[in-house]
């Protein structure tokens, strides 16, 4: 299982491990940041270890656990939403819903893939509620708060484009440029075969290629 | 017309994520040196990638991380209050879920958290509320001094002004101009007459809650006293949709209409309605809120058996089904009592605190509110 960090960023905030001969090829292809994680297992072991120490009584690992997730969690839904206000409302729900159900959480399966999925429903369930709510322009509504004026305009010119993706497509974006899962995390938490996770990342790509690069050029 | 295939194209396309074998590497650098095409993909989606990554990471406000951990705290069994207290603060907890999961067939499992949120809040307020109404006094016999005049509150008495006075239901008159505006909106007016307030009034209960220690403390501190005083709430609770999210959380409460399937529809839009606003958000993401849910007190209130008690009481469920208690929360009057310094200091006075203790004191008051007009 391959993670990788862009930006140095990984699903859970961890330190990537920076010696993995998959960097040989950065310089043929450069990116900003790419580095390989071997597995995300020591990890998920200390989110599985927080899950437990939280069910026995220990609050501190519950708070522990939020900590780790709850940025992850946010920039996830932000992207999804393009809104501030639903993002957090989702984030909110998320853990809610997480704590609620932690009991019948089964260790088995990666607590990052179950409190990934918990946000992509949430999300999910808001876009629906817009649409049977709200005037639905499914606006963007991310007040500038970058420090340059180029990430925020990245981040608007990506934010507009990802909304005018279905929400599966977004939804494979977003795990792919967002949290950098590979194409078997992306299909575990979407609950997806690995197959449509391509397809559905490979089209959507195509056509923010079409919408933001155009522009550009 | 591309022509690349597919399979090339998806090749160029897992390069970019990291997904090639180095052997598929090797045939995709080939490729690219060899197709022009295959360089203007794999650049532009490198150009992509590069505009991604650009894109900063946001960071949750520390108003929201706060609530998820007051949350986890109310969901949790882990909370040293309710270890100690199992028997009761479990029982109101699962009790929460358990209702609220009921309603859930019908709403979205996403609210659970702030349903609860918003239940125990607003019984707590609806519990203090009606407990104002009973105590609120002042002894007309002390004539020195009137503060809040400029909140147009004058008659709210000083609490310290009270102190070292031995209360005698002789004391308690509708002299205060604040309780007296109270008492002459009809509808209050028609509350306190009710059968059901009498009844929730003298509830043991009831009774126990509003004169313990730990209520007079959660009543006295700033943190509920903002809240409570806000703009924010105020607006809150006078909203239908905040209305109905109350009745639910008590008709819940008492099992009335669990299966009112229309009822429970109505409370679905209304927490909605209730969860949408911005004045609800302005509630939870107070500072003040965030207070009073890591407020000691306010876990042992919810731990009380009294609590517990009343949130079952049919009476309590009646007082807060009345319209008339609508009114009362969407009153202004009443809403400037709540926001008045001086009301909060009296009701931090060890004088207000020995009327709730007093049910004589108590009675007095409601006696008299009863016969007025």
């Amino acid at each position: 299982m391959k993670v990788h960090v862009i930006d140095g960023r990984t699903p859970t905030g961890a330190v990537p491990d920076v010696n993995h001969p998959d960097q040989a090829f950065l310089p043929t292809f450069p990116r900003l940041v790419c580095t390989v994680v071997n597995s995300p297992a020591a990890d998920d072991d200390l989110d599985r270890a927080l899950v437990r120490r939280y069910l026995g009584g220990e609050r501190a690992a519950g708070e522990e656990l939020v900590n780790r997730y709850h940025r992850s969690v946010f920039n996830v839904a932000l992207r999804m939403l393009g809104n501030v206000q639903d993002a957090e409302d989702v984030t909110q729900t998320t853990f809610g819903n997480v704590f609620a159900a932690l009991e019948s959480y089964d260790p088995k399966y990666r607590f990052f893939s179950w409190i990934y999925r918990m946000t992509f429903n949430e999300s999910l369930n808001t876009l629906k509620r817009r649409r049977n709510v709200v005037s639905l322009d499914g606006s963007f509504d991310v007040p500038a708060e970058a420090e340059s004026e180029s990430a925020s305009n990245a981040e608007e010119r990506i934010g507009r484009a990802l909304l005018e993706l279905k929400p599966d497509d977004r939804a494979v974006v977003v795990l792919r440029h967002f949290v950098s899962f590979s194409y078997e995390e992306i299909a575990d938490v979407l609950g997806v075969p690995v197959k449509t996770v391509k397809s559905r990342l490979f089209t959507a790509r195509d056509r923010l290629r079409q919408s933001l690069l155009v522009v550009s050029a | 017309m591309s022509m690349l295939t597919s399979y090339q194209q998806e090749l160029i396309h897992r390069e970019i994520d990291g997904e090639n074998t180095p052997a598929e590497t090797i045939e995709v650098q080939r490729l690219v040196e060899s197709e022009p095409e295959a360089l203007a993909l794999m650049t532009s989606l490198r150009s992509l990638d590069a505009l991604f990554n650009e894109v900063p990471d946001r960071v949750l406000s520390q108003g929201v991380i706060r609530s998820i951990h007051d949350a986890m705290s109310l969901n949790s069994r882990a909370s040293p209050t309710v270890l100690r207290a199992r028997g009761t603060t479990q029982t109101i907890t699962e009790w929460a879920i358990q209702q609220w999961n009921g309603v859930t067939n019908l709403m979205e499992n996403s609210m659970l958290t702030k349903k609860i949120l918003i239940g125990v809040t607003t019984a707590v307020a609806a519990v203090a509320i009606i407990g104002y109404v009973v105590v609120g006094y002042k002894p007309s016999v002390y004539d020195a001094g009137t503060v809040g005049a400029g909140s147009g509150m004058s008659g709210v008495q000083k609490a310290d002004r009270f102190r070292g006075h031995t209360l005698t239901e002789k004391d308690i008159t509708l002299s205060n101009p604040a309780i007296s505006i109270l008492l002459q909106n009809d509808k209050i007016l028609k509350l306190v007459k009710s059968d059901a307030f009498h009844e929730a009034m003298n509830n043991d209960a009831f009774r126990e809650l509003t004169s313990s220690a730990a209520f007079h403390e959660l009543l006295s501190s700033a943190a509920f006293h903002d809240v409570l005083s806000s703009d924010a709430f105020h607006d809150l609770m006078s909203s239908d949709a905040s209305y109905q999210v109350l009745l639910v959380a008590s008709n819940e409460a008492s099992h009335v209409a669990a299966n009112d399937a229309a009822h429970t529809v109505a409370a679905n839009d209304a927490a909605h309605q209730v969860l949408s606003t911005e004045v609800y958000h302005e509630v939870l993401n107070s500072d003040a809120f965030h207070e009073i849910m890591k407020n000691d007190t306010f876990h042992a209130i919810l731990a009380s058996a009294a609590f517990h008690e009343v949130l079952m009481n049919d009476a309590f469920h009646q007082v807060l089904a009345n319209d008339s208690f609508h009114a009362v929360l969407a009153n202004d009057a009443f809403q400037q009592v709540m926001a008045n310094d001086s009301f909060h200091d009296l009701l931090s006075s060890d004088a207000f605190l020995a009327i709730a203790h007093d049910a004589s004191l108590s009675d007095a008051f409601l006696n008299e509110a009863a016969h007025a007009q």
